[in-house]
């Protein structure tokens, strides 16, 4: 299966860092957006966001699991990596030595977070729940079932401190993956010192979508009891409008510098190569079309047109899908656009990506399905809905 | 009831009795397995060798019937069978997808090549080096006075250092550059009027330019590859984790990941023979002596003795690598990237058969479709 990859079809230049390698900040941009989203509940407690507060920090502990298996899966030897990143760590000169201390920093926080986040239901689960769910439950409070109020508040106040530690791991954690690429001198579309900020505004914009979708899709067909409501889909989409917007003027700056004759005359002709509209350029549509105008600009119109377009689930349904799908085209345009411009060669290589293989559709179609699966398992044991999580389904049925 | 009976009142010698047998019958259980895998595992290594033994006598048995040893893994008829296997499948240039070549071959000796002479390294702050007063600086110097593109020194490094097919950690790409000229004497003729080409062959060695400030070693995340005290930039296959990184990293393009040991993998300046004393095999190959090795910081070398009689000029200095393999009478269009309006790769490695350069030049070459077999090795005899 090893064989089958994309090395086996070039001879000199081929693009090493495949498929994995886009899903990787693809999946870290969901989790810093999406911890965002959840964090700005627990530090400004916006009422209208509280339904969503346990959805997001689910979804954005899922994707903290995964994000480090992406570039593990698209290491050609990954046994070594776990012992030798951590025991032969080249910090802080190697960029990517930055991802496992940083990983680790933030899966502790993201642990005690949990834990607060969680206490309170948990105790509750302990009564109601004698089934595994229950068990678990009783191990997760680690033996603390204090419910009274004082406890209570010291909850919310360690979940407040953790929130703001949080946000600024999760903007170091997605910066740093920007300065990966942006570190890297050889490849000219790459060293591009607006590539962190660019990936944070798109992170924070991929989050927003990623936990609307998550939350009209889980609270509209999967919810016993609770409804999407307008008010808080209001809320997340104007805040969108604003990340929206942060975003297309990094995108401005970067589209300027590149294609304007401020820069060298590699970054300027490989761009023209790679992205140009009139030259069809082989990534033309995917930057002009997918990332820019339909993840972009016609998602901020249209929840800037109509209040009614903010409130309905359908619509936000529609376009949060695309905001997703711009995002990951802006991760695949950085990722593999770099890569296709040669370093010694002439002309551009051409794109291949195989079904088989370790950087083939296989892995991402596996990533991605071991994500809805963790996502699945904190669900099942946490509880990612507000109210009606502590209800045994027994129970429920029994109302019925 | 009597089960109860029975458990209850077991005496204490008799549970001590189970429970040995139970041991025994653990214990006993264990060795027969291993026993019976131990015979097994002999019995098909048997196998193996009577194969081989086969093929020794087919090999004494061609001696007799007069084929030469040219035919060797060509079209030899298959000792199971008896019968001409004609043009093989698994061509040994498709090793990408079948790779001939293995550890076992001994192509791979990285314990002799890490610090061998026990020298120290370097992962990061390279400046430190020169502060170390190190004995030896080794360089090359590419004399293009006097190389012919005859690829001789590609042909030495992959058997030198068993490189696998599709990869190579050097290589001369032969270009064109110049013009058309009007000239009414012209031989190109066309309707805007007579040409004459003023045009030129120009080769460019390429290989890892063993840089002072290498951004390939900086970007390693786990310390794999280094830079030893002589100037040598290397790597450890143990440690690599091949994530690609310095690949990415280094704008020469010349580390790659070896598809047999799936690491990444670059020019070693042939260390193991530097610490035996002996010259890089691209070195002792060159026809017309065009490449040279040694040692900067010797003032008698001969390295240091073009240096200084002739200017030089490096490759992609604008990256700030302080590369240290010198190019005497290089064309100015090829030191940075090449301007495909300027320079025209005709024959070159650089260019890829995947990418649209090729294709511009006729048409696009699809790779065959190989079938990876159980037994690679089997076509050789």
């Amino acid at each position: 299966m090893l064989l089958y990859t994309n090395e086996s079809y070039g001879t000199l230049e081929t693009i090493y860092w495949g498929l994995p390698i886009v899903i990787y900040p693809f999946l870290s941009g969901l989790l810093a957006g999406s911890f965002v989203v959840g964090a700005l509940y627990h530090l400004f407690h916006i009422e209208k966001l509280k339904p969503i507060g346990k959805l997001a920090e689910i979804a954005s502990f899922a994707m903290l699991l995964l994000a480090a298996m992406a570039p593990l899966a698209d290491a050609l030897q990954p046994q070594r990596g776990a012992w030798e990143l951590y025991f032969r760590d080249h910090f802080p000169y190697s960029p990517l030595a930055m991802f496992i201390v940083i990983w680790t920093a933030f899966f502790i926080a993201f642990l005690f977070e949990m834990y607060y986040l969680f206490r309170e239901s948990n105790i509750r689960r302990i009564e109601t729940d004698k089934g595994i769910r229950g068990k678990v439950a009783k191990f997760l409070i680690l033996g603390n079932s204090d419910l009274s109020e004082k406890s209570i508040k010291k909850d919310h106040r360690a979940l407040w401190i953790l929130s703001i530690i949080g946000i600024g791991l999760s903007i170091l954690f997605h910066g740093y993956i920007g300065f990966l690429f942006g570190a890297i001198k050889a490849r000219s579309l790459w060293s591009d010192p607006d590539i962190p900020p660019m990936f944070i505004t798109s992170a924070v914009v991929s989050g927003f979508a990623f936990v609307g979708l998550l939350y009209i899709i889980g609270f509209k067909w999967f919810s016993n009891k609770n409804k999407v409501e307008p008010d808080t889909l209001d809320v997340l989409n104007k805040a969108t409008i604003f990340a929206i917007f942060a975003d297309l003027f990094f995108d401005l700056i970067e589209w300027l510098f590149s294609v304007r004759s401020y820069n060298s005359r590699d970054v300027y002709n490989s761009w023209h190569e790679v992205f140009s509209w009139a030259g069809h350029g082989p990534l033309w549509f995917n930057y002009h079309i997918t990332q820019v105008t339909l993840g972009l600009i016609i998602p901020a119109l249209l929840f800037i047109i109509s209040k009614k377009i903010r409130r309905s689930w359908l619509w936000t349904l529609i376009i949060d899908a695309f905001i997703t799908v711009g995002v990951w085209e802006m991760r695949f345009d950085t990722v593999i656009g770099g890569q296709l411009v040669p370093k010694i060669g002439q002309g551009l290589i051409n794109l291949y990506i195989p079904f088989f293989g370790y950087d083939g559709y296989l892995t991402g179609i596996g990533l991605f399905g071991l994500g809805i699966v963790i996502l699945f398992v904190f669900g099942y044991f946490l509880g990612w809905e507000e109210e009606p999580e502590m209800i045994d389904n027994k129970k429920i049925k029994e109302e019925l | 009831m009597e089960n109860d009976v029975r458990t209850k009142n077991k005496p204490a010698k008799q549970k001590k009795k189970e429970r040995r047998n139970f041991l025994g019958k653990i214990i006993g259980g264990g060795a027969a397995i291993i026993l019976g895998s131990a015979i097994l595992s002999k019995k098909a290594h048997a196998e193996k060798t009577a194969s081989e033994k086969s093929i020794e006598t087919k090999k004494k048995l061609m001696k007799v019937s007069g084929e030469t040893p040219s035919d060797y893994g060509q079209n030899l008829p298959n000792p199971n069978t008896g019968k001409a296997t004609g043009p093989l499948k698994n061509h040994r240039w498709m090793s990408w997808l079948n790779p001939t070549t293995w550890v076992k071959d001994g192509w791979v000796r990285w314990y002799v090549m890490e610090a061998y002479l026990k020298l120290p390294i370097w992962h990061e702050r390279f400046y430190e080096i020169k502060e170390s007063k190190p004995k030896h600086h080794w360089i090359m110097v590419m004399d293009l006075r006097k190389c012919v593109g005859c690829q001789s020194c590609v042909v030495a490094c992959k058997s030198e250092n068993n490189v696998p097919v599709g990869v190579f950690r050097t290589l001369v790409d032969v270009m064109d550059t110049g013009h058309m000229e009007q000239n009414p004497n012209g031989i190109v003729i066309t309707d805007e009027g007579n040409f004459s080409p003023n045009v030129k062959k120009v080769m460019l060695p390429r290989m890892c330019n063993h840089c002072d400030h290498p951004p390939c070693v900086e970007v390693c995340p786990v310390k794999a590859t280094f830079k030893r005290q002589d100037g040598l930039v290397l790597i450890n296959f143990c440690e690599c984790i091949g994530c690609g990184t310095c690949i990415q990293a280094c704008p020469y393009n010349m580390r790659f990941f070896n598809p047999v040991m799936h690491t990444a993998d670059k020019c070693t300046m042939c260390v193991d023979r530097l610490d035996q004393g002996l010259e890089p095999a691209c070195v002792m190959s060159c026809v017309g002596r065009a490449r040279v090795f040694g040692d900067r910081l010797d003032p008698k070398s001969e390295v240091s003795k073009l240096l200084a009689t002739f200017p030089t000029s490096r490759l992609l200095l604008s990256m700030g690598t302080h590369p240290q393999v010198f190019y005497i009478d290089i064309d100015g269009n090829l030191t940075e990237n090449t301007n495909p309006k300027k320079v025209n790769m005709a024959y070159t490695y650089s260019m890829d058969f995947q990418g649209t350069a090729y294709e511009k030049l006729g048409g696009k070459v699809d790779m065959p479709y190989v079938e990876e077999t159980d037994k690679p090795f089997e076509h050789r005899l």
